[in-house]
């Protein structure tokens, strides 16, 4: 029994194999699938806090197509910055925002994770094909200092794991 | 036994000469085209005097505000993304280095300092290659401790090779969310 036999096993081989599979693992888990991302902002709160770690799950939307609610991470220019916003408008569908209040085709959304609303007035707004309307659950702040609008579908990464 | 062994021995040869080809191509990735190289240093340099530290005082003010000048062409045009009001403090588009050095000489960075960083940057140069434009997310932090990301833009840059530098030539944000 040699020194390093604690640590490579009696079948350094195998041990190899099982390291490099699991890095692999990691590897194609982390990078492709669940991407790792930690929240900065206030937009979304009270969701979601300053600084909490959270998975973008591209996995979510390989069956299914994103629905309404869900929250999302959206790709900027590449994978290291991405926004996260909740979807509230479909593709196809008519929203608008009357004094802090988000109406979907005419109908008042009823949107339990919004704790806080200013007075925010947006003009109607009609989504192409392949388009959702998204916005922060923070709705105390301005408008004009919130990002919320359209997006394509292909900038929607993945669906927030939790 | 014997066959074997020269099969492993062989499997090694190939996998050792594998290796080999995947460090050379890590290597010539790395050192990628020289113009690329040249744009992607010029974005640091952009974004090093961009970034403001804790306590920067008056004479940091003007080494960052002389190393953005030698960045920017003599015409460069910036969009700025500002809706257009009258007397508005950030005009929709600049026009010209002075204009923008006079802009980024009055702002007033937050206390705790400001960090500026370009990320994902994509290089495209045209065929002649006296010009090129990247695209990128400018990421911005503030903030004393782990400086969290307060802001992120997407950008369009254009540089253009003037006198054997490149300089940033345009400006333009993306609408990630378009409202």
């Amino acid at each position: 029994m040699s020194l390093l036999t604690p640590i490579v096993g009696r079948n350094p081989r195998a041990t190899l194999l099982r390291i490099s599979f699991t890095i692999g693992l990691a590897v194609v888990v982390f990078g492709w699938i669940l991407v790792p991302l930690r929240l900065s902002g206030i937009s979304m709160l009270p969701t979601y806090e300053d600084g909490a770690l959270n998975f973008a799950n591209r996995a979510a939307y390989w069956t299914h197509e994103p629905v309404r609610g869900d929250v999302v991470a959206i790709r900027l220019a590449g994978p290291h910055a991405f926004y996260v916003k909740r979807i509230v408008g479909m593709p196809g569908e008519r929203v608008e925002i009357v004094t802090g209040t988000v109406t979907v085709n005419g109908e008042v959304l009823i949107e339990p994770t919004v704790l806080r609303r200013a007075a925010w007035n947006m003009a109607p707004v009609d989504l192409a094909p392949g388009e959702f309307f998204v916005v922060g659950d923070n709705r105390s702040m301005k408008i004009e200092n919130h990002d919320l609008g359209r997006v394509s579908r292909r900038r929607i990464v993945g669906k927030l794991l939790f | 036994m014997i066959r074997l062994r020269r099969t492993s021995q062989r499997a090694y040869a190939a996998s050792a000469r594998l290796a080999l080809a995947g460090v050379l191509v890590t290597f010539a990735a790395a050192c990628g085209d020289s113009d690329e190289r040249a744009i992607k240093n010029q974005m640091s340099a952009i974004a090093e005097s961009l970034s403001v530290p804790e306590n920067d005082g008056e004479l940091g003010r003007i080494a960052r505000l002389a190393v953005l000048r030698n960045v920017l062409a003599p015409g460069i045009a910036v969009s700025t993304g500002a809706s257009p009001r009258p007397a508005a403090e950030v005009p929709p588009e600049l026009v010209g280095r002075d204009a923008v050095l006079a802009l980024v000489g009055r702002w007033v960075p937050p206390a705790g300092g400001v960090t500026i960083e370009f990320v994902d940057m994509q290089v495209t140069l045209d065929a002649t290659r006296a010009t090129a434009q990247v695209y990128c997310t400018a990421r911005i932090s503030s903030g004393p401790d782990e400086r969290p990301v307060v802001d992120a833009r997407e950008l369009t840059i254009g540089f253009s090779r003037i006198d054997g530098s490149w300089l940033i030539a345009s400006v333009r944000p993306e609408d990630t969310l378009v409202r």
